[in-house]
C-alpha cells in the first residue's frame, strides 16, 4: 500500500479562525475555473442557479446559460410565486433555441402552470432527459412530444398515456400513477429500445414484455393490472412489490434473470396463497438470487408453514431460499422502500449532469 | 517503476506535488483518465508518475475513492451511495471539497467530479445570495446601485 504520511497541518486544511485565514478561504473558492463552477451549477435546481448568479459579478458572468433546468415547487413558499418564477424565467433567462440536457418539472401542490407547456418548451430545446411530475392535476400529453428525437429518459406522473404513445429513442422510462387503457401495454412495441422500466401505482389493462424487448431492469410497484406477461430475453433484474391476488402473472421466460426481489403483501384467502406459492416456486427455479420481504405476519406465518416445501426449492446456484423474517423484516422493508424512493433519487443523481 | 504483486496485480507509483509517493494497483489508478493516458504513453515504466497539481493529502483521499469504486462492480448501489456520502462528509468543509474538486478535474475522474459538484450544490441550495457570500466569504463586488438594480430585475427569483 501507499507510503503515506497524512499531513494534517497542510495549508489547505486551515479553518477560518482569523482575518488572514478567511481571505485564504475566499481564494480557495474563487480559484475554481469557470467550467467547474458551471458544472456545480448544473446540479442546482433552477431557482438556486438564478440566485447563485447574483452572488457577485464574476458568477453573474459565468452563469449565463442553463444546461439543465429543474423547476421544483418545494423551494417556494407560495404556489403563485412558483408559477411566477417559471413564467419569468422563460421570458427573461431562456434565450432562443439553446439546447437543454435535463428538463425537470416537479410540483407537489396545485399549480396554474400547464405541464403541457413545460413539455412543449422541453421539446423545442431537444431535451434528452425529461421529468414531468405534477401531483395535483391530470393533463393531456401533447403529441409533439413524439417529435423529440433526442429523448432518452422519460419520467411521467399522473397522465393517461394516449394511443400514439410510442418512443423509439428512449431507454429509460419511469411511470408513476399513469394509466393506459388502449389495449395491452406492450413494452417492446411502445418503446422498442427500452432497457429500464419502473412502474409505480399505474393502472393498465394488461402489461406485456415480449421476447423482442431489450428490457434489462423491470420494477413493478403496486400496479393495478389484470394480466402481466413477462418473457424478456435480456431481463436481469426484476423487482416486484405487489398484491398478487389482483393479478395474473403468466408466460414467464427470463433466461438472463440474475436478481429477483419480491416484496409480498397481505393475502387473505387460500386461493391467493396458492397463486403466491406457484409464483414463488417459479421464481425459485428461474432466478439465481431471490429475496423475499414478507410485510405482514400473515405472510410470515405462511412462509413458516411452508418451509418444508419452499425450503426444498433451490436456485440455479444450488442455494436454498433465504427469507428475511422477524427482526430483519423492518430492515428489508426499509431497503425496499429505499429502492422505490431511490428510483427518483437516482434519476436526479445520474441525470443532473451538465449537458456540455 | 512497475511492480507486480503476488496476486499478479500490476502496481504503479504516483508522486504528489509535495513529494509523497503512493503505490497503487494500476486498475485503481486508471480510473483517472489522466493517469490512464499517462500509463498508455509509457510514463509508468520509468519511476513514479508525477502529479504536480495534487498534494499528498488530497491524493490519498482520491486514491481511497478510486479503490472503493474499482472493487465494487458487484456491490449494491445503495452501499456505494452510502459510502460516497460518508466520503464527502469526511472531507469536512468546502475548502477540502474544492481541493478535491480541482484534483478530480485535473485527474479527470468523472464520478468524483460529479459527487463533489453535487455536494457543493447541496450546500448552496436553500440559501440566498447573501448567505452564499457569507458561507464562502465571497466578495460582493456589485456597487450599491448595481446591487439594487440586479435585485429589482430578479425579484421574482427571491420569493
Amino acid at each position: 500500500m501507499g507510503r503515506k504520511a497524512m499531513n494534517k497541518s497542510s495549508t489547505s486544511r486551515r479553518r477560518r479562525t482569523d482575518g488572514e485565514q478567511e481571505s485564504l478561504v475566499d481564494d480557495r473558492f474563487s480559484v475554481l475555473p469557470d467550467h467547474i463552477v458551471q458544472h456545480i451549477l448544473s446540479f442546482l435546481d433552477t431557482k438556486h442557479a438564478v440566485l447563485f448568479s447574483l452572488v457577485s459579478k464574476k458568477y453573474k458572468n459565468i452563469c449565463t446559460s442553463y444546461p439543465n433546468l429543474d423547476f421544483d415547487d418545494r423551494y417556494f413558499k407560495e404556489q403563485d410565486s412558483f408559477a411566477d418564477f417559471v413564467t419569468q424565467f422563460f421570458k427573461k433567462k431562456l434565450d432562443g433555441g439553446l439546447k437543454v440536457g435535463r428538463f425537470s418539472f416537479s410540483c407537489q401542490r396545485y399549480t396554474s402552470i400547464d405541464p403541457a407547456r413545460i413539455i412543449n418548451e422541453a421539446v423545442s430545446r431537444q431535451v434528452d432527459h425529461l421529468i414531468v411530475m405534477p401531483d395535483q392535476l391530470w393533463y393531456n400529453l401533447p403529441s409533439n412530444l413524439l417529435t423529440c428525437k433526442t429523448l432518452q429518459t422519460l419520467s411521467l406522473k399522473q397522465v393517461e398515456l394516449p394511443g400514439w404513445f410510442r418512443f423509439t429513442t428512449i431507454t429509460t422510462l419511469f411511470l408513476t400513477s399513469c394509466s393506459f387503457f388502449e389495449g395491452e401495454f406492450d413494452v417492446g412495441l411502445r418503446c422498442p429500445n427500452l432497457t429500464t422500466l419502473t412502474l409505480v401505482g399505474c393502472n393498465f389493462v394488461a402489461l406485456k414484455v415480449s421476447s423482442g424487448s431489450k428490457l434489462v431492469k423491470l420494477s413493478i410497484d403496486s400496479i393495478v393490472c389484470e394480466k402481466v406477461e413477462i418473457s424478456a430475453m435480456e431481463l436481469s433484474v426484476l423487482r416486484i412489490k405487489q398484491h398478487f391476488c389482483t393479478m395474473d402473472f403468466t408466460g414467464f421466460n427470463l433466461p438472463s434473470l440474475k436478481t429477483a426481489m419480491v416484496d409480498l403483501e397481505a393475502h387473505t384467502s387460500d386461493g391467493d396463497y396458492d397463486k403466491l406459492h406457484k409464483f414463488l416456486k417459479w421464481f425459485g427455479r428461474e432466478a439465481s438470487c431471490v429475496e423475499t420481504f414478507p410485510t405482514s405476519s400473515e405472510i410470515e406465518a405462511f412462509i413458516k408453514n411452508h418451509q418444508s416445501v419452499l425450503g426444498s426449492i433451490k436456485d440455479k446456484k444450488g442455494r436454498c431460499w433465504q427469507y428475511m423474517l422477524g427482526t430483519r423484516k423492518a430492515a428489508a422493508q426499509s431497503r425496499f422502500g429505499n429502492f422505490v424512493g431511490g428510483v427518483e433519487a437516482k434519476t436526479k443523481s445520474t441525470g443532473r449532469r451538465s449537458a456540455q | 517503476m512497475s511492480i507486480t504483486t503476488e496476486n499478479n496485480e500490476k502496481m504503479i507509483t504516483l508522486m504528489s506535488s509535495d513529494g509523497e509517493e503512493f503505490v497503487v494497483e494500476e486498475a485503481v489508478a486508471a480510473q483517472s483518465q489522466t493517469i490512464k493516458h499517462l500509463i498508455e504513453d509509457g510514463c509508468s515504466t520509468e519511476g513514479s508518475i508525477p502529479l504536480p497539481n495534487v498534494t499528498g493529502r488530497v491524493l490519498s483521499e482520491v486514491i481511497q475513492y478510486c479503490k472503493k469504486h474499482s472493487s465494487s462492480d458487484d456491490k449494491e448501489e445503495k452501499e456505494l451511495e452510502a459510502w460516497d456520502a460518508e466520503f464527502v462528509k469526511a472531507a469536512d468543509d468546502h475548502v477540502a471539497l474544492t481541493d478535491l474538486m480541482m484534483a478530480a478535474n485535473f485527474l479527470d475522474i468523472k464520478g468524483l467530479l460529479d459527487l463533489v459538484a453535487q455536494t457543493l450544490a447541496n450546500m448552496i441550495t436553500g440559501k440566498s445570495p447573501e448567505e452564499v457570500r457569507r458561507m464562502w466569504n465571497i466578495k460582493n463586488d456589485f456597487t450599491p446601485e448595481e446591487a439594487e438594480k440586479v435585485r429589482k430585475e430578479n425579484q421574482w427569483a427571491f420569493e
